[in-house]
């Protein structure tokens, strides 16, 4: 009879053992969970790049005084690339760095001594507006994504006291 | 000597028709014999559910640089534990990032390309950020039943990228 006893004991031992190994193999779900859920989100992009890196007024010819010259005489218009911007811009210019010893005209000016005039149109010269160093010129209002050609014009000085 | 062994074998078979009769008596154990009996056990279930797949910032319409974007206008998110048997904590991690766009580290805030992603249950009354270096727990010693959260977005300061990006989160419940 107590044998039997230990034999059930043995039994009940095993049974136990078998359970918590069943137990263990059981996926880890059954004691945590999870779930997912994305956030999209996209920003407001502005890609604007010039496709040409310089104008060699003149085709680096020395210009004359009180002349003119443009971009488009020279085949060289620009075009302002927003093609990857995801809103409309507004497409300005300004000129950054002036000339060692020519300087640009202020906002209403002609050029002068020493002084030149640069000028942008969008449209071969039936309208144009004035680039000048102080601030941004807006050259194209709500453009949408995509390219806008534009020409320079270039007053030249009317009398230089140096050669650039 | 005859009668000796004669009474002997007369002895034996008494012996063993009484062994006979006392082993008739005893349980059927002795003969075999069976019993059973249940173990039961119930494990320590947690499900974890959340009631929306994403969250379209700004409803989709493109945000602002250096913003920020909540979800509590109209897309507070509740997480679902109905069903747990037990209290659990329940955690936020990004578990994939934006393509370009990148979750700020712990402790930092938005940068060029970089936004910070922070959860709230108190209508952000107090805040936690969220990252994907590890799980933050928004809610501990939740009962079974459900958490309201939300979540705040905040963009980078500038952007390389007009692509959408997609930024998944997981929400996980363990046992407290």
């Amino acid at each position: 009879m107590e044998k039997i006893n230990k034999k059930i004991k043995v039994l009940m031992l095993v049974t136990v053992t078998v359970e918590a190994m069943v137990l263990a193999a059981i996926p880890s779900t059954l004691a945590s969970d999870h779930d997912t859920f994305n956030l999209t989100v996209k920003g407001y992009y502005i890609g604007l790049t010039v496709d040409r890196d310089s104008w060699n007024v003149n085709h680096g010819v020395p210009v004359e005084l009180s002349s003119t010259y443009y971009t488009n005489a020279e085949s060289k218009t620009f075009t302002a690339n927003t093609t990857t911007s995801s809103v409309n811009v507004n497409v300005k210019l300004q000129i950054t760095t002036d000339g060692a010893i020519w300087h640009e005209a202020t906002s209403g000016q002609n050029a002068g001594a020493d002084r030149y005039k640069l000028s942008e149109s969008l449209d071969l010269w039936l309208h144009q507006v004035q680039i000048v160093t102080t601030s941004a010129t807006t050259i194209k209002s709500d453009m949408t994504p995509g390219t806008q050609p534009f020409d320079l014009k270039m007053n030249t000085p009317n009398v230089v006291h140096h050669r650039i | 000597m005859e009668k000796i062994s004669r009474k002997i074998k007369v002895l034996m078979l008494v012996a063993i028709t009484i062994g006979t009769t006392i082993l008739a008596g005893i349980p059927s154990t002795l003969a075999g014999d069976s019993d059973t009996f249940d173990i039961t056990v119930t494990g320590q279930y947690i499900t974890l559910a959340v009631d929306k797949a994403s969250w379209s910032v700004n409803s989709g319409v493109l945000v602002a640089m250096s913003r920020s974007y909540y979800t509590n206008a109209t897309d507070t998110f509740t997480a679902d534990s109905t069903g747990s048997s037990v209290n659990v904590d329940v955690k936020l991690q990004i578990t994939t990032d934006g393509a370009t766009w990148h979750a700020a580290t712990s402790g930092n805030n938005p940068a060029a390309d970089t936004y910070k992603l922070n959860a709230s249950i108190d209508t952000w009354s107090t805040q936690v950020q969220i990252l994907t270096a590890s799980a933050t727990i928004i809610k501990t010693n939740l009962a079974a039943g459900q958490q309201t959260f939300d979540l705040k977005f905040m963009s980078p300061t500038s952007t390389t990228t007009g692509t959408q990006q997609t930024i998944t989160v997981t929400a996980s419940a363990i046992a407290s």
